[in-house]
């Protein structure tokens, strides 16, 4: 055995090496598959919140008379099969507390009782709260409102509606200055970022977490006004935070959980009775979540893993069956020689046996030794969440199986030459058909694969097998070359000879006789199409998860704001940046139904160049059709409006709605919008019915911040009669400054048609307008200034409604309002499908209260910590916080944590792996036929061809082969890519926007194959030198 | 040349007699029905040492490989010691190859497998003897590589050996499992004048030492000249025979009587020939106003 081992020991190693490979494919798969999901669950439970990946349960006081349900038996309730995977509870009372005597600057917050919450801080000054009463304040809230240790604080407990006077209250002292230790602990939670910030609801200052003792929260507590204690808290809530145990959840744990945790969150506490007064607790978790998400994940894992793998093991599967084969067609003169020694069948195949099956053992072991090495690197390296080893029992069956189906193999190879008979043996070269013909089995692959692949291309086959779609292409297109190129070399080749071009001619008729050419094309062809493929799909994954990343992010790094003062923000990103290149304010309004249009409100100078659009040319896009309409705005400065108005006499036009009723004075209105975005509507005074000379009008305006003027109106009030009638306004001046009103066509009516109508005109000394009220509302004249429909790039459809390009969208208020679509956008940066992208300023324009759904960022250009603190700290200046801020990068990370990522990585093992079998493959055929090869080349030698002619002959007989099938598999990769792709997971979830770009990779492409021209190419030259210079005489004389 | 015949018997085993009867065998080729051999009946006697000779393509190798039970023959019937071959089944030939026949093929090494050793060849021939019976007289590896004078190269490289010991390890395993007949096709061919003397004389030692039949094919006129006796094949039939150099022609069991090469250049094919006995000799009388061409001047006697 040892003999004959050493004497093939390329031979041996290869088939080895491909056992291995073959070994390695199955017993890697389903180890990685558990590794991947176990390291995704691990990357979902590290990167979900503390609340979301925990369950939070909290009981609120039900009347002033009973208390919350206390910690422990909140936890009570958690059925044992989620509890045994939580760890213990941290419980927390909180109050919220306003500082006594309650005015309305008053600081208000919360005063919370946390367990272990004195381990989670750091101690600036003084100590942990201990006793009863004691609190430990932050180091902002003494910076923000001046609290030092030692100081008492009266506070009184804010309860809902019920007024501070007549809650509990309670003097407490502050022992301790603290800074938060960041981290799972707080529960998504931090204590501190709220210090000086505004409550939007209630418009007093915010104080950070009071820490403070747990028998703070017991009563005995003073009534205001008398000394009769009070037993608690009115509106004392309890908390229990329970953290997942990360280190015992897996991915079985967490699915097993799901059904459990969501039958508790439906009811966290068994209701007694009607549940009337009794205590009760709301639980929250994303766990089921998290759990689906997992699932989906898992499945997958088990999609793409198995697939890319059995495609490999099959690859592997395929040359080990060919190169046993061709082991076997070696060795059949021994067989002849055992059996004319008088060895049986049964003699021959224990030969054969004996002489391969040790080898592909070695190879089996050595592949279960690579797949479990190949485990250790993939969940030390990019299975980032530190799965845990596991052998469970899949991996066992994949290693029977690949045992199984070596055995198969080998024991089918052996079997027909184990019962050849000796004369048959004997023959020096296989019996084969004269002139081209195709077997069975080729014909067969042939025609399954062009198949397989054509319902692939043609839609009638789809899902994740598509990834198949490549390597049955090539499978087909190989075999397919291979038979025709036999014929066509033997005819170029014969025509070369008789024109006397020897050496290609020589070359050419020996790949038309080689056995084993066929072999070589098929399998380079196909290892190509799958490095090619495999190359490509990396990248494009690469590529897809990074610019989906952007784009949902919208730029590098994006703050949210925690508030909706647009003109605020605006102010302070002016100040910090006021070239407007690094930051920018976005404002996104959500439609009023699920399938709106959503409003993104954006600087667009500012916006084309710091948000992000993979896949678009920002510079391309129509941003000039954003810009405000071309009339200039009236824009003014001061605090008191003045103009001279002349009117004409009312007139009434028809009969009043109600008998009786008659023309009353109507009151001229000015419109302005302020510097905060809001519009204010001032009255000017009356237009008397008989009409007026001249005479001035003044009234105060809250423009000491820069207003605009955006329109007049005319409101009559109560029931009257329609009417006409007119004024020239004239002389218009804020604060002493002139303001000019523009000529007429500045202006338009505004009022819808039925209530009136307000038409401009000129005058000589001003504004001349004319004015009919039909109906109850106020008629308005508009300037121009304002667009009638605010200008929007459309992202996705327009919504349900819209006509022709006008539609309906949200504004700044929240309240649609007409826009026209200007453009299209194939999606907005950081927002959803359908989206309006508008100009900011046109829509303040408008004037109105933002709306408090308004979701307020600050984009920034680059992912630039110093820049975000110094936009924090102007804005906490002002009032304002940042709630939070995400990056591309944090996005990117996430995407790249997933199964489908993972399952796509496999790419490089897979094309890794497919170069290394076609470089196999040819050292294979290399190695089986050198000798007779070398016989040849020795007896052309011996005809007088020079050696430096069988060179080209020897290389020339394999490098362009190798050449061809490289580039048959390239191309077979990228078609078959550019089918498969579209039907391979990318994403755990879909992008909602179309930023998908499956587009062939040609980078990776050209990589690919560069690196099998030269891994191959080289492979093909060296050894086409090495056999000839093998071609010596001494050959000829057939010595072993 | 003269083969070397002092060589005592070492456990041998009693050479087997052959015989074949009407022996036909037809192949294809290239889609035609060839007969190689055309109804041969030869006789070989246990222990003798013969050689069969013959043009190319005469049927010689043929007939050795249907004695060495390669093929069955398209009709007629083989008769080695005992056994009638083509009634064997699959087993029996292994066993008969295993144990009593020996077949060495043209070219020394094919029949050595080339990475092992002399000795671990002998072995490996050894092998499935061994097998059938675990106390079968075999000889040992050593005396048997000391018989074909190869004890020096016992444990070294094929690859390092000249042909003609090559082909000396060729014939050692033949006689490795003491075979009653070996069957040799061109063992000479491809080695020099003192290799082919060393082959052959080692063969006749065998032959005449352990009373082995030895039957074997040869191209080459200087080896027919020593052996004992010779059989010429032509045209798928037995031709004549060589017995202690004389050459005599075969009549056949269905009467026909080759003539020898020599003679068909005054006989030629078509010639009409009256057969006479003179006086107790056989005269060949060509007719002279026969349809054949013109007698020679001179009758060939």
């Amino acid at each position: 055995m040892f003999p004959a081992l050493r004497y093939r020991w390329i031979q041996g190693v290869a088939i080895a090496l491909l056992a291995a490979l073959v070994t390695a494919c199955a017993v890697f798969a389903p180890l990685y598959d558990r590794a991947l999901q176990q390291s995704m669950v691990r990357t979902k439970l590290a990167q979900a919140p503390a609340d979301v990946s925990g369950i939070r349960i909290i009981s609120v006081t039900p009347t002033t008379t009973k208390p919350p349900l206390t910690n422990r038996k909140l936890v009570s309730y958690v059925p044992p099969a989620v509890r045994r995977y939580l760890r213990p509870p941290v419980g927390s009372s909180t109050v919220e507390v306003g500082t006594w005597p309650y005015t309305g600057s008053s600081p208000t917050g919360s005063l919370v009782a946390r367990s272990g919450a004195c381990q989670h801080v750091r101690f600036a000054s003084g100590r942990c709260p201990s006793a009863r009463n004691e609190i430990a304040i932050s180091t902002a809230d003494v910076t923000t409102f001046g609290w030092k240790v030692g100081q008492p604080i009266p506070v009184a407990e804010l309860a809902g509606q019920i007024s501070p006077a007549k809650t509990p209250h309670k003097s407490l002292r502050v022992v301790g200055v603290y800074t938060p230790i960041p981290g799972r602990y707080w529960f998504n939670d931090l204590p501190t970022g709220r210090a000086g910030l505004t409550d939007s609801a209630t418009h007093h200052t915010e104080h950070d977490w009071w820490l403070t003792d747990p028998a703070t929260m017991a009563g005995p507590l003073a009534k205001p006004g008398s000394t009769e204690p009070s037993a608690s808290w009115i509106s004392k809530v309890n908390e229990a935070d329970l953290f997942i145990d990360r280190s015992t959840v897996g991915i079985d744990q967490l699915l097993a959980m799901k059904k459990p945790v969501q039958e508790y969150l439906s009811a966290p506490v068994p209701v007694i009775g009607n549940g009337t007064g009794q205590p009760t607790a709301q639980a929250s978790s994303g766990i089921a979540d998290l759990a689906t998400a997992a699932a989906h994940g898992r499945d997958q894992a088990n999609t793409i893993v198995p697939l890319f793998m059995i495609q490999l093991a099959l690859l592997a599967a395929l040359t080990l069956w060919l190169v046993l084969g061709a082991a076997i067609d070696q060795r059949r003169p021994e067989v002849a020689l055992a059996r004319l020694r008088g060895r049986s069948t049964r003699g021959a195949r224990s030969l054969l046996l004996a002489d391969l099956g040790p080898v592909v053992a070695v190879g089996f072991l050595a592949g279960v030794g690579a797949a479990f090495g190949l485990s250790f690197a993939a969940r030390h390296t990019w299975l980032t969440g530190g799965a845990p080893f596991e052998v469970l029992p899949p991996v066992l069956y994949a290693g029977l199986a690949a045992a199984a189906a070596l055995a198969v193999m080998l024991l089918a190879v052996v079997h027909a030459t184990a019962l050849a008979p000796p004369a048959q043996l004997l023959r020096r070269v296989v019996p084969r058909r004269v002139g081209w013909a195709i077997g069975v089995g080729d014909l067969l692959l042939i025609v399954v694969a062009g198949a397989a692949f054509v319902a692939f291309a043609t839609g009638s086959l789809s899902g994740s097998l598509a990834m198949a779609a490549p390597t049955l292409l090539a499978l087909a297109v190989g075999l397919l070359l291979a038979h025709l190129l036999g014929p066509a070399t033997a005819g170029i080749g014969r025509r070369l000879l008789s024109r006397g071009r020897v050496s290609p001619g020589l070359a050419l008729l020996q790949v038309a006789r080689r056995p084993g050419t066929r072999k070589v094309i098929a399998t380079i062809t196909v290892s190509t199409a799958l490095l090619v493929f495999a190359s490509d799909a990396l990248v494009v994954g690469a590529r897809n998860r990074a610019d989906r990343a952007q784009a949902e992010t919208g730029a590098a790094m994006v703050s949210t704001i925690a508030g909706t003062d647009v003109a605020a923000v605006q102010h302070v990103l002016h100040q910090v940046d006021p070239s407007g290149t690094h930051v920018t304010p976005v404002a996104q309004l959500s439609p009023p139904g699920e399938q709106g249009t959503t409003t993104e409100a954006v600087v667009p100078s500012q916006f084309a160049n710091i948000a992000q659009f993979p896949g678009l040319a920002p510079d391309q896009l129509p941003w000039a059709r954003l810009a405000p309409p071309p009339v200039p705005a009236i824009s003014v400065t001061g605090t008191t409006f003045s103009a001279r108005v002349r009117s004409a006499p009312l007139a009434a036009t028809g009969q009043g709605p109600l008998k009786g009723s008659r023309l009353a004075p109507v009151q001229l209105r000015l419109l302005l919008t302020n510097s905060d975005a809001q519009q204010a509507v001032i009255g000017l005074g009356d237009l008397p019915v008989t009409g007026s000379g001249v005479h001035t009008v003044t009234a105060p305006i809250p423009c000491a911040h820069t207003c605009l003027i955006t329109g007049l109106g005319i409101y009559a009030p109560g029931v009257h009669p329609p009417l006409s009638g007119g004024l020239t306004l004239s002389h218009a001046s804020v604060s002493g400054h002139p303001v000019p009103l523009g000529d007429p066509g500045h202006w338009r009516n505004l009022t819808a048609s039925g209530d009136g109508s307000m038409t401009p005109s000129n005058a000589r000394e001003g504004l001349q307008v004319k004015f009919t009220d039909t109906g109850t509302s106020e008629v308005d004249l508009g300037h121009k200034s304002v667009p009638a429909r605010v200008p929007a790039l459309v992202a996705g459809p327009l919504p349900a409604g819209s006509q022709g390009d006008t539609f309906q969208a949200a504004g700044l208020d929240g309240i649609t309002r007409p826009m026209t679509k200007v453009g299209s956008l194939r999606y907005a940066p950081g927002s959803a499908p359908a989206t309006a992208l508008v100009n900011l300023d046109v829509l303040e324009r408008y004037g109105a209260p933002p709306a408090s759904t308004m979701v307020l960022q600050v984009w920034f250009a680059h992912n630039d910590p110093a820049l975000l603190a110094k936009v924090t700290a102007a804005l906490k200046q002002q009032g304002i916080g940042i709630s939070g801020t995400t990056t591309t990068a944090d996005a990117q990370r996430v995407y790249d944590q997933t199964a489908a990522t993972w399952g796509l990585q496999l790419g490089t093992v897979v094309g890794g792996a497919a170069a290394v079998i076609a470089a196999l493959v040819l050292l294979i055929a290399v190695a089986t036929s050198w000798r007779m090869r070398s016989r040849d080349y020795a007896a052309l030698r011996m005809s007088g061809l020079p050696r430096r002619a069988l060179m080209v002959v020897s290389v020339g007989e394999q490098l362009p082969l190798v050449l061809a099938s490289i580039i048959l598999g390239v191309a077979c990769g990228v078609l078959g890519a550019h089918y498969a792709m579209p039907m391979v997971p990318l994403f755990a979830t879909p992008p909602a926007i179309p930023i998908l770009n499956l587009s062939t990779a040609w980078t990776a492409v050209a990589w690919a194959l560069l690196g099998a021209l030269v891994v191959l190419g080289v492979v093909g030259w060296t050894s086409g030198r090495w056999v000839a210079r093998r071609a010596r005489l001494t050959r000829l004389r057939e010595a072993p | 040349m003269t083969p070397d015949t002092t060589t005592p018997p070492v456990a041998a085993r009693s050479g087997l007699a052959i015989s074949t009867r009407g022996l036909v065998h037809i192949y294809r080729s290239e889609g035609h029905d060839v007969a190689a051999l055309s109804g041969v009946d030869l006789s070989v006697a246990a222990g003798e040492m013969i050689a069969l000779l013959g043009p190319s393509g005469a049927g010689k190798s043929t007939l050795l490989t249907l004695l060495g039970g390669l093929f069955k023959p398209s009709a007629g019937k083989i008769f080695i010691g005992e056994h009638e071959l083509t009634s064997l089944t699959t087993n029996q030939f292994d066993r008969l190859r295993a144990t009593e026949v020996s077949l060495m093929l043209q070219g020394a090494s094919r029949n050595l497998l080339p990475y092992l050793t002399p000795r671990q060849n002998v072995a490996f021939a050894q092998h499935a003897a061994r097998r059938l019976d675990k106390h079968a007289d075999l000889p040992d590896v050593r005396e048997v590589l000391d018989r074909v004078g190869l004890t020096g190269h016992a444990d070294a490289p094929l690859g390092s050996l000249t042909p003609g010991h090559l082909q000396l390890a060729a014939v050692a395993i033949c006689i490795a499992t003491n075979p009653g007949v070996i069957l040799a096709d061109e063992p000479t061919s491809q080695l020099d004048h003192h290799a082919r003397d060393t082959v052959l004389d080692t063969l006749a030692r065998i032959n005449t030492g352990q009373g082995t039949t030895v039957v074997l094919v040869t191209h080459d006129p200087q080896v027919a000249a020593v052996m004992p006796r010779t059989v010429t094949i032509r045209d798928g039939r037995i031709g004549g025979e060589g017995r202690a150099g004389q050459e005599y022609a075969v009549v056949t069991a269905d009467g026909f009587l080759p003539l020898p090469a020599h003679a068909l250049d005054v006989l030629p094919p078509g010639t009409l020939v009256r057969v006479h006995d003179q006086d107790g000799t056989w005269v060949l009388l060509p007719d002279a106003g026969g349809t054949g061409p013109e007698p020679p001047e001179e009758g060939a006697r």
